[in-house]
């Protein structure tokens, strides 16, 4: 059997390297000159920043990092939040904490009537109460707390806006589980050579990667499928696709149709090097969710330097950096220089007028059928613990 | 008589009542609250026999000692007379033989080993005292290890407290074992979040050397400690102290400490709580105390929290889960 793989990010190498320790050959298609999608590592002496992924909580992933030898830590991030005029001022206040236990409460009550919609690692089908913006969902059932509670995570994940994003993505992202462990402040992990370790680890295991090949047609013949690049066509029993590719590449109408859909965000991640010592990953309250405002921004120390990665919508130019630059600063932080500004384009997901409750069912019903198949942050919650599970799962079942 | 023996006895009279434990046991009452006394103040350690330590009553001061050490770091090629004359510029009248007994103490007595001693800037470690009088709030922590006792539904029970030595605030928390991860939990998850929030600016750890949470592995458990540290932007001296050098004041803090969390949670493990809520228990009470509870301040009444934020000029905002238990 041979299977080829669209796209060199976590979910598809972590596929290849399932595949290739069952036996199965496969081949990875990657349109850039590098692979790790998402999981990008920059290195500088002893020192490593994470400028895509930075963290994941800990609950599936720790097997593969043993299994390839990826040393982690776990440790507590530790949060402030800036008002518009750069000062400290609190998440929620005293009284607001007292009124969030009882809407943690009611919000698992209410929550508990989807268990369809909601209990699973891949996407599925949506109710139709999901469907609504999570600010009008949480309104709706006077859950205001638990609106300021979310905000700040979900803008800075890099998910948007609350009176934008679907309450559905919202409460996949955001289970009760990971709610509760969002405010107790639980520790993430994170890996000490940065993520790149494990996508490098990954590849050493795969015995057919394609870089700088972009993949033009995909089209079904026979029981085989074609996959033609720019160079050169090949014949697989089954293609794997992990990320979102551009207009007709796909020679099938109904995933074409699905993946026309299918949108991402921009977003843009300032690296900086700043003097400061003890400083804290900081929300910038008065921005949450605005486009072209710096969102957040972490921060590490590692012999002696303090790195900054400052977080906004938007994309890259000196108007939207210099803005971001600006804002660092005046929150009281001494900027050495820029490292990098970088381009995302993050989250794939259905904007509002494109979600139907039956988009991620036809695709699965599709999968069962046809030998392309859509994986990865395509129909799972894009979380590197939930990318591992949901490629895991997939590969059990289906081969 | 053996300290279990002691601690079954006060265990017996939280159940039993007092007066019939002490006459099946054939002790008078005033002894039972003696013990009990020693017990909440200093855990089980208090009930061991008391062995009085002989201590020369002109041993030199531990602050003389820290002045001796800065000055060998800053002269090394200085012998023992030289550093004597300095000592006199400062105001203390110590004797030669006095400054090379420190010198021999501390494995000095050669100007190589100053030399080497003084150059070696990196490695934050000392046996000597920070100068607590310069201190500010939120400068100096002081760490400590208190052992409860051994209890059938809670299995060992040990608290674990860094304690903030000018505004008294302090991070408690309760374990089964005595081991450097519960140290690196209780620094991790509570005090460098509470030195955050509150703006401290850490700059001394005073262990005393009576822990044996850092087994055998001291250089290990150092470097790891001085590396989260540093992680999180601190530049932190640690100070490695023998416990009869305490200095008075530092053993009232901890006996007053210790003395308020026991009387709290005493009623609670005799009542056969469970070991995670009694941690909750212990939580709620420390916020209460950190937050709330007035301690007096050269003539003011302040918590420990106020009063750091009084003396620092600081705002107080919270975190979410300073309000919020938080299970460990």
């Amino acid at each position: 059997m041979r299977v080829a793989i669209i796209g060199a990010g976590f979910s598809g190498m972590l596929t290849a390297y399932l595949l290739e320790k069952k036996g199965i050959e496969v081949t990875v298609y990657e349109k850039h000159e590098h692979i790790g999608g998402h999981c990008r590592t920059l290195v500088s002496k002893d020192n490593t920043i994470e400028l895509g992924t930075v963290f994941s909580f800990s609950e599936h992933i720790k097997e593969l990092l043993l299994e390839l030898d990826v040393t982690y830590t776990e440790r507590f991030t530790y949060r402030n939040f800036l008002d518009e005029d750069f000062n400290k001022v609190e998440h929620l206040s005293r009284k607001d904490v007292g009124t969030l236990t009882g809407e943690l409460n009611k919000l698992e009550q209410v929550l508990n009537k989807y268990p369809m919609s909601l209990d699973d690692v891949n996407y599925g089908p949506i109710h139709e109460d999901l469907m609504v913006p999570l600010n009008d969902f949480l309104k709706s059932h006077q859950l205001h707390i638990i609106s300021q509670l979310l905000a700040p995570q979900l803008s800075s994940f890099g998910f948007g806006s609350i009176y934008e994003l679907q309450a559905y993505y919202a409460f996949n992202i955001f289970n009760m589980d990971t709610i509760h462990s969002l405010i107790r402040g639980d520790r993430l992990l994170f890996v000490n050579k940065g993520l790149s370790e494990v996508i490098t680890k990954l590849s050493q295991n795969i015995s057919d990667i394609r870089y700088s090949i972009e993949v033009k047609n995909i089209e079904s013949i026979g029981d085989k499928v074609k996959v033609e690049t720019e160079f050169s066509s090949e014949f697989f029993d089954r293609v794997l696709i992990t990320t979102k590719l551009p207009k007709d590449v796909i020679k099938d109408e109904l995933y074409n149709q699905l993946m026309n859909k299918i949108d991402t965000n921009p977003y843009i991640t300032c690296a900086y090097e700043v003097e400061n010592k003890n400083i804290v990953t900081t929300y910038f309250k008065a921005n949450l969710g605005e486009k072209n405002k710096i969102q957040f921004f972490h921060t590490f120390r590692q012999n002696h330097k303090t790195t900054l990665v400052a977080y906004a919508y938007g994309s890259v130019n000196k108007e939207l950096v210099n803005s971001i630059t600006t804002d660092i600063e005046k929150s009281g932080i001494h900027v050495n220089h820029l490292i990098t500004a970088k381009q995302w384009y993050i989250f794939p997901h259905l904007k509002e007028k494109n979600l139907t409750p039956n988009f991620y069912r036809d695709i699965l019903d599709r999968q069962k059928v046809s030998n392309i198949c859509l994986i990865g942050s395509l129909v799972s919650k894009p979380s590197i613990s939930n990318l591992y599970a949901s490629v895991r799962q997939f590969v059990a079942q289906t081969f | 008589m053996h300290r279990d023996l002691k601690f079954n006895i006060i265990t017996e009279g939280q159940k039993m009542g007092i007066s019939a434990t002490c006459e099946k046991h054939k002790i008078s009452r005033t002894i039972y609250y003696r013990w009990l006394s020693r017990y909440k103040t200093f855990g089980i350690k208090g009930l061991e026999d008391i062995e009085k330590k002989f201590s020369p009553l002109n041993k030199t001061k531990p602050e003389v000692v820290s002045t001796i050490m800065s000055l060998i770091r800053n002269h090394p090629d200085y012998g023992p007379r030289a550093i004597k004359y300095l000592l006199e510029e400062v105001g203390y009248d110590i004797s030669e033989s006095a400054v090379y007994n420190v010198m021999k103490r501390n494995h000095l007595t050669t100007k190589a080993q100053r030399i080497k001693f003084s150059t070696k800037k990196d490695k934050k470690i000392t046996r000597n005292y920070p100068c607590f009088n310069d201190m500010k709030s939120g400068e100096c922590w002081l760490f400590w290890t208190t052992h409860y006792g051994d209890y059938e539904s809670l299995g060992a029970l040990y608290e674990y407290t860094i304690f903030d030595y000018k505004s008294r605030v302090a991070c408690t928390r309760l374990y089964n074992t005595l081991s450097p991860e519960c140290f690196e939990d209780l620094l991790t998850a509570a005090a460098i979040p509470v030195a955050q929030t509150l703006g401290f600016e850490t700059k001394h750890l005073c262990f005393f050397e009576e822990h044996n949470i850092k087994g055998k592995k001291l250089d290990s458990f150092l470097t790891n400690i001085n590396g989260i540290f540093q992680n999180n932007g601190y530049e932190v001296t640690m100070h490695l102290l023998k416990e009869e050098d305490q200095l008075n004041t530092l053993q009232e803090m901890r006996k007053n400490h210790t003395h308020q969390l026991l009387s709290f949670l005493m009623p609670f493990i005799h009542k056969n709580i469970s070991f995670s809520s009694l941690k909750i228990q212990l939580q709620k009470h420390i916020r209460e105390y950190n937050l709330n509870h007035k301690i007096i301040y050269s003539g003011e009444f302040y918590s420990p929290v106020e009063y750091h934020v009084k003396s620092s000029g600081t705002d107080l905002i919270l975190p979410l889960w300073a309000y919020i238990d938080r299970t460990y």
